[in-house]
């Protein structure tokens, strides 16, 4: 009790007013009804939003998969569909090449004698070419602007009926797959921020909308829970989250299926608004490793798209917190300070993402690439200061980056 | 049991008593019962967070609630900045007459205990909304000047400025309202 001896009438006017209502209009509950079914309304709305766009767009993924599954399926027996040519005459490709000729009556064959040959027929292939595509580049040495669309389209196309010959001559009337030279990995190097979906609702403000956040969201935290501490009179302002990453990529061989992974830094900022325009700054930096599973639903020759379903763990590893102190209250109404906040009081954080990618061949070796998608943030136990991946853990993101060819 | 049945249950429980700290907070009636339906809002919204820990943790979980919807409200709308509090001049004619003297205090004691609350609560009121605000903080959410000056952003000492001048110019109406009704008590 605060109240000293001095004070006995205070402390006698608490007593009778402890318990003091005030008279209540019955009709008022049926407006608190109105007001809540209105609320409700919204909330569902927004649900609804949000539902509309993932199933949308997880239906433009799979109409995708599927049209480029029966696409790759009608043309199985493509002769030198998918085979990519570098500025050296090396083959490359991103799934193996099928080079087939079928003759259904000379298709049983003794399987020992064909190993062989196919192994005797491979290397001669690749050792033609090379010889093929070098004479080639010294006869048109000028002509050959090395990037010039024209120059490349020719060469490929000339190695490309080379090709066709060589392989009529040693296996015409057989149906055969010949696995050439291929690079399997790549690396890449990502970075993008964070959209957000935020459907957050206030007293007497909605905020209903769907976009990119780098502004203020308004968010004010009243959470009343029993458990969780108890933030009065504070704005939280969520910037975007900053990604950076480092990837490699594994092509699993014979599948258009890839395998990705790496570590990535993403920078968080929370800046902390107070009353009486008290404001304070609060950044996470948190390394990740991420983990994705890939599947190439079109592969050109300069330009391939997937998608692409992972998870990523993140850990935060530094908080830095300037400005004024910040209090908030525990439900035991004890006051804590939101600057004492280190790594250690942030937990680990597990997510999952899905993303729609396009990459762009920039050089032989070298590919840009733009990956809008998905991600869910599982809930987490409760940290100091509130973060925006518990606040929205439906989210939204943008990445981009480059990827070499190993 | 369903949630909306809860909502009722609770609402006829203890709205008047969530509307009467709205009141203690803002003056006006309308507003008061607006503040009181957001936060019954936020109480229908959270009610599965809520832990029951014994007799009155809802109802002390409610009014948690509800006073931080009115502190919120004022904050928001920066009333507790541009109130128009009592000038020092104003403050010490109101203060400085010969009704308030030391032994005043122990009449003080039973005058509250014999006015009725209705007139307590119009005192309380009548008070200045950053004196209001404080005086309700101190008294009857139990917080100490530390934490309200952290709360309203305002200096620990100008809490305790703002709650002793809350309680002087209470003392004075309390003593006036005795001294006119004096026929009525006895």
């Amino acid at each position: 009790m605060n109240n000293n001896k001095q004070d006995k009438w205070v402390n006698e006017l608490k007593q009778r007013l402890d318990n003091y209502s005030e008279s209540i209009d019955e009709n008022s509950f049926v407006l608190l009804k109105k007001k809540i079914d209105e609320q409700n309304k919204i909330n569902f709305s927004n649900k609804r939003k949000i539902i509309f766009w993932s199933s949308g767009i997880a239906a433009i993924g799979l109409l995708f998969l599927f049209l480029t599954m029966f696409h790759g399926f009608l043309n199985n027996d493509l002769n030198i569909q998918n085979i990519d040519f570098n500025r050296s005459g090396i083959i490359q490709t991103r799934r193996p090449a099928i080079i087939a000729r079928i003759n259904p009556i000379k298709q049983i064959r003794d399987m020992s004698n064909r190993q062989n040959r196919m192994a005797n027929i491979d290397e001669d292939i690749i050792n033609n070419l090379s010889e093929h595509s070098s004479k080639e580049r010294n006869a048109n040495v000028k002509e050959d602007n090395n990037d010039s669309p024209r120059s490349a389209h020719k060469n490929i196309a000339n190695n490309s009926e080379y090709l066709q010959g060589n392989t009529s001559q040693y296996i015409e009337g057989n149906t055969e797959k010949i696995y050439v030279h291929k690079r399997n990995y790549s690396i890449a190097l990502i970075t993008g921020g964070g959209a957000m979906i935020n459907n957050s609702s206030n007293l007497g403000t909605n905020y209903n909308e769907m976009r990119f956040c780098c502004n203020m969201l308004n968010f004010d935290n009243v959470l009343y829970t029993n458990n969780n501490p108890v933030y009065t009179d504070y704005d939280f302002d969520y910037k975007v989250p900053l990604t950076f990453g480092l990837l490699l990529r594994n092509n699993i061989s014979g599948t258009r299926f890839a395998l990705e992974s790496g570590i990535q830094m993403t920078k968080m900022s929370t800046n902390i608004t107070g009353s009486e325009n008290r404001s304070a700054n609060c950044d996470f930096i948190y390394v990740g490793l991420p983990i994705r599973f890939s599947y190439n639903i079109i592969s050109k020759p300069k330009f391939s798209s997937y998608i692409s379903l992972g998870f990523t763990i993140e850990k935060c590893i530094s908080t830095n917190y300037k400005g004024e102190d910040m209090i908030y209250f525990t439900n035991e109404n004890k006051v804590k300070n939101m600057s004492e906040i280190t790594p250690q009081d942030m937990p680990w954080q597990l997510s999952n993402t899905l993303s729609f990618g396009v990459q762009g061949r920039l050089t032989s070796s070298a590919s840009i690439f733009v990956e809008p998608g998905l991600i869910y943030y599982y809930k987490t136990k409760d940290s100091l200061i509130p973060n925006m991946r518990k606040e929205y853990p439906f989210n939204m993101n943008m990445m981009f980056g480059i990827r070499f060819n190993l | 049991m369903n949630k909306n049945k809860i909502l009722e249950d609770i609402y006829k429980r203890y709205a008047g008593r969530m509307l009467s700290i709205c009141k203690r907070y803002v003056v006006d009636e309308n507003l008061a019962m607006d503040l009181m339906q957001d936060a019954y809002i936020q109480i229908y919204k959270h009610l599965e967070t809520f832990e029951n820990r014994g007799e009155g943790s809802m109802k002390a979980w409610m009014e948690k609630i509800t006073v931080n919807t009115c502190l919120q409200y004022l904050r928001k709308k920066d009333l507790l900045r541009n109130s128009k509090d009592i000038s020092e001049d104003n403050y010490s004619i109101i203060t400085n007459d010969n009704i308030i003297e030391k032994n005043s205090i122990s009449i003080l004691e039973d005058s509250v205990k014999a006015i009725p609350k209705e007139v307590l609560m119009h005192f309380i009121e009548k008070l200045p909304t950053g004196y209001r605000t404080v005086f309700n903080m101190y008294v009857f959410e139990n917080m100490s000047h530390k934490e309200i000056a952290l709360r309203l952003g305002i200096k620990e000492k100008s809490s305790s400025s703002q709650y002793f001048r809350a309680k002087k110019l209470l003392a004075k109406m309390i003593l006036v309202y005795k001294q006119h009704n004096t026929e009525y008590y006895e």
